[in-house]
């Protein structure tokens, strides 16, 4: 096979790895659960701490 | 040349003793980089012979006398300490906050991992104190929400046959659009949240010039500090602007997309590229740049709707979606006429998120950067102009979308706790989002929605094995010299930078090994020689 061929189907190889890969990407399903439960559990922690939490968090600036 | 040349990041952790909230963040950074130390690698000094942080790419050297000091980050004595972790990442204390330094890797797709090990790595020295009773806490961000800014840094080796200036043009027009897929998202508007509400980036408030050498003040979009680390024909394009990202999707875009720009700016001046000229790189450039690009990184960074649009240098007023489809469009178009088109032979022409044209892209990691572009550019689209009540419930979009996701969890958090975006609970999640603590941190509460890359597991500071092997495998050849030298022979090692390592033999006499660029044709004879070396001699002797 010359070699200029041989490079072409090499990259669509390539070209099939990435789409497989892509596939696998757009097969991801989040998680269909309701956050409520997560999200109920993050509020209530916050509704009793949140001002000292954010109060203490003071930095100096970097790059 | 594609998606794949010497690239890394840098990342400075946000620091706190929730004890001591008062405590020196100085001394605290000081103290996280001496747990991360090993005995067997405490010794070693960073050398900062190869380092000139005022040397311009503009063409000119800026005077130490007239440099802040705090631009000198060559002298470290003033501010830093360093250690070197086994697999070759340089951590430090820079300013007031511990600093993790990937070593060189040569694809995005390490470039994620490496930036994420550098969680684990952190997050374990934080573990360390910890057992010595301290209750010191690290986060992913780059802002307090309180006027302070820090830095999430990426690098990228850039071929010099690409005047700087049009360079810089070309990332003035990326950096300041791309914000939209990349964004971290950030409550407050202005550098002191000024306006209560939620931004795109956590970065883009702090930008307050286009181009300049400094990091600490007067930031720039463009960062002009030419200090390659290489030979003299590649520069290093040291970008400052980027927000630090929890989620993989954004990280594989911004350091993708970016050495794509890069690929499609080398095309347009390399004489041997026919199919691309600066003429055509020009009308690019006049189609995208914006007329104040410090201006628009602001306003796009405030318009969650994606609909404010910017005067470019043509006269003509896009938005940054319209922008980031420009420099998409003309990769993609430079890429089919220079690696050609794929035969069509799939059954999935009429799926509307498959892209374009395939262009054979002569890597994976290359086609993975442009189908994820693409998709995050898509994703966009179905975003612009809807209502809060339509972005809140985007999920497939929010699987991708950084700033998105966090927006939506603080929305319904907000919403269910009855309470505007000043209040302290909106601020709250915003600094627990990028915690490093998997207890603490509000991304990882929420990790299951993301979607992971390819062969990348999206849980942060887990499965730092996983992230590990596909780190190694990105490095380039210096660093995988280094990596072996630092395993071998780490007693015999004095000082390292990203380009030499001086080595001190069993008599007591000093060697510098030079290794200017990141390639190295001799790495898989090296290699062997320091697998089968039983001395540091034998080393020396056949180097």
């Amino acid at each position: 096979m010359p070699q200029e061929q041989q490079q072409r189907s090499s990259a669509q190889q390539d070209q099939v790895v990435a789409q497989q890969e892509a596939q696998h990407s757009q097969q991801f399903q989040a998680q269909t659960q309701d956050f409520d439960a997560v999200l109920d559990d993050i509020a209530s922690v916050l509704a009793t701490n949140a001002q000292e939490y954010v109060s203490s968090f003071v930095q100096q600036g970097g790059e | 040349m594609s998606v794949l040349r010497p690239m890394g990041t840098e990342l400075e952790y946000g620091i706190l003793d929730r004890d001591h909230p008062n405590a020196n963040p100085v001394q605290l950074s000081f103290d996280v980089i001496d747990a991360v130390a090993t005995s067997a690698r405490r010794h070693i000094r960073w050398d900062y012979r190869g380092e000139d942080p005022i040397n311009d790419a503009r063409g000119y050297h800026l005077p130490r006398a007239s440099a802040r000091a705090d631009m000198l980050t060559d002298e470290p004595q003033r501010f830093i300490t360093n250690t070197v972790s086994d697999f070759g990442a340089r951590c430090y204390v820079d300013h007031a906050h511990p600093e993790y330094s990937s070593a060189e890797v040569n694809t995005p797709r390490a470039a994620v991992a490496a930036t994420m090990l550098g969680d684990t790595l952190m997050l374990s020295a934080a573990q360390i104190l910890q057992t010595q009773g301290r209750n010191i806490h690290l986060y992913r961000s780059t802002t307090d929400g309180k006027g302070a800014s820090w830095g999430a840094h990426e690098s990228y080796q850039i071929s010099r046959i690409v005047p700087f200036e049009q360079l810089a043009d070309l990332m003035l027009a990326h950096f300041s659009s791309r914000i939209v897929l990349v964004g971290a998202g950030r409550v407050g508007i202005g550098e002191r949240s000024e306006r209560a509400g939620f931004q795109i980036s956590q970065r883009a408030d702090f930008m307050h010039a286009k181009l300049g050498l400094q990091t600490t003040f007067e930031r720039p979009i463009v960062n002009t500090r030419d200090e390659s680390h290489s030979s003299s024909a590649m520069r290093r394009l040291h970008v400052i602007s980027g927000d630090a990202n929890c989620m993989p999707i954004p990280n594989m875009i911004k350091l993708g997309a970016t050495s794509m720009l890069a690929w499609l700016a080398e095309c347009a001046y390399d004489p041997a590229c026919k199919e691309y000229t600066p003429a055509a790189f020009a009308a690019l450039l006049d189609g995208v740049v914006p007329e104040d690009p410090v201006r628009a990184i602001h306003e796009f960074s405030h318009d969650l709707a994606l609909q404010v649009k910017v005067p470019v240098r043509s006269g003509q007023q896009l938005t940054a979606l319209e922008i980031q489809h420009r420099l998409f469009d003309e990769v993609h178009s430079v890429g089919a006429a220079v690696y050609g088109i794929a035969d069509d032979e799939s059954e999935n022409s009429g799926d509307i998120n498959r892209e374009k044209q395939l262009v054979c892209w002569p890597d994976q990691d290359t086609a993975l950067v442009m189908q994820l572009w693409q998709q995050v550019l898509d994703d966009l689209d179905t975003l612009t102009g809807i209502s809060d009540e339509e972005r809140l419930f985007a999920r497939d979009a929010a699987s991708r979308i950084e700033w998105l996701l966090k927006w939506q969890i603080i929305e319904r958090i907000r919403r269910k706790l009855h309470t505007n975006w000043a209040a302290a609970q909106c601020a709250a999640c915003d600094i627990a989002w990028g915690a490093l603590d998997p207890e603490e941190s509000l991304y990882a509460k929420v990790s299951g929605n993301v979607q992971p890359l390819p062969n990348l597991d999206n849980i942060p500071n887990s499965k730092a094995e996983q992230y590990r092997a596909l780190y190694t495998q990105g490095l380039t050849d210096r660093a995988r010299l280094r990596v072996a030298l630092l395993n071998k022979w780490p007693q015999s090692i004095r000082a390292l930078s990203w380009s030499s390592i001086v080595v001190c033999d069993t008599e007591g006499n000093i060697h510098d090994i030079r290794m200017q660029t990141p390639d190295d044709a001799a790495t898989q004879r090296r290699l062997q020689v320091i697998a089968n070396s039983s001395s540091i001699e034998d080393v020396l002797r056949h180097w």
